[in-house]
């Protein structure tokens, strides 16, 4: 069952282009609220590993969720370019840590492909870039994983 | 108006619980570990995975009218009027958290756990020790 089928990244044109470890991975626009530098997040006993804790945006609480772990990205220390991107769906807000944040793209879903058999069910996709191909975040999928873990 | 907060730290991170459910405060030393007067005694750092450290507080509770003490490293501070308790946000709710976290309070704007210790005491079957009245 789909957690958030609002998220379905078949129509995304518009992504965030982010780095985790050596791979780049796109972010549906639609769902990125803000991009903000690494802050030291509040650890949350009983959490699931890839929750990394809780850290306060202006007033507002957000979960902080390692993308990394998800995806089987070896993690490494926060560097200068760590971000934290907060992303927004119909469900749940949360904020992500990423490597590196390069761009908004304009990209043409027309030349989506389909994620190669045995890649992370967290990936909807694959999107060529001007630095390969990046996978598609599948937003719905990593709240829903985070969910039931 | 908001409910006085106490504030403590356990592993440098710092946590609050209500005042209201707070009996007294206590000195521990691991020298005062002894099998006389017996307290039930909950290690906090047990909890978050951590060793036991030599000295520290004890955080006296009513838990069902007997006394259990809750042991952390340093009490900070007693905020009459603190900043107000927020929820958790939901997915880390869904996800299944410690129940024993009732919410999230800003702390020079560090969001700091607030813990309802009464869930805390009563797990105390699982990882109970008896500590003497040395450190009293």
């Amino acid at each position: 069952m789909t957690l958030d089928s609002s998220l379905s990244p078949s129509l995304v044109t518009r992504v965030l282009l982010v780095r985790l470890g050596d791979e780049w991975f796109a972010l549906p626009a639609t769902y990125v609220r803000e991009v903000v530098r690494w802050r030291e997040p509040t650890p949350v006993p009983g959490s699931p590993p890839a929750l990394l804790g809780v850290l306060n945006l202006r007033g507002m609480i957000l979960a902080l969720i390692d993308l990394r772990f998800l995806l089987n990205v070896q993690p490494s220390p926060p560097a200068r370019s760590t971000r934290l991107v907060t992303v927004e769906s119909a469900e749940y807000n949360a904020a992500l840590l990423v490597d590196e944040v390069r761009d908004l793209l304009d990209l043409d879903s027309a030349e989506r492909e389909a994620p190669p058999a045995g890649s992370s069910r967290f990936i909807a996709g694959l999107l060529p870039t001007e630095l390969g191909r990046a996978g598609l975040l599948d937003l719905a999928a990593i709240f829903e994983a985070i969910r039931g873990s | 108006m908001h409910s006085s907060l106490t504030f403590f730290s356990i592993a440098g991170q710092l946590f609050a619980a209500p005042t209201a459910q707070i009996h007294r405060f206590l000195r521990f030393s691991s020298s005062s570990l002894e099998a006389g007067d017996k307290l039930r005694l909950f290690d906090l750092r047990t909890w978050l995975g951590l060793e036991r450290e030599e000295s520290g507080k004890i955080i006296l509770v009513e838990q069902q009218r007997q006394q259990v003490g809750l042991l952390v490293d340093t009490i900070i501070d007693l905020e009459i009027q603190p900043p107000p308790v927020l929820a958790l946000p939901p997915l880390i709710t869904a996800a299944g958290c410690d129940p024993a976290i009732s919410g999230v309070t800003l702390v020079d704007d560090m969001p700091a756990l607030v813990l309802d210790l009464e869930v805390l005491a009563r797990r105390l079957d699982r990882q109970e020790f008896f500590v003497g009245d040395g450190g009293r």
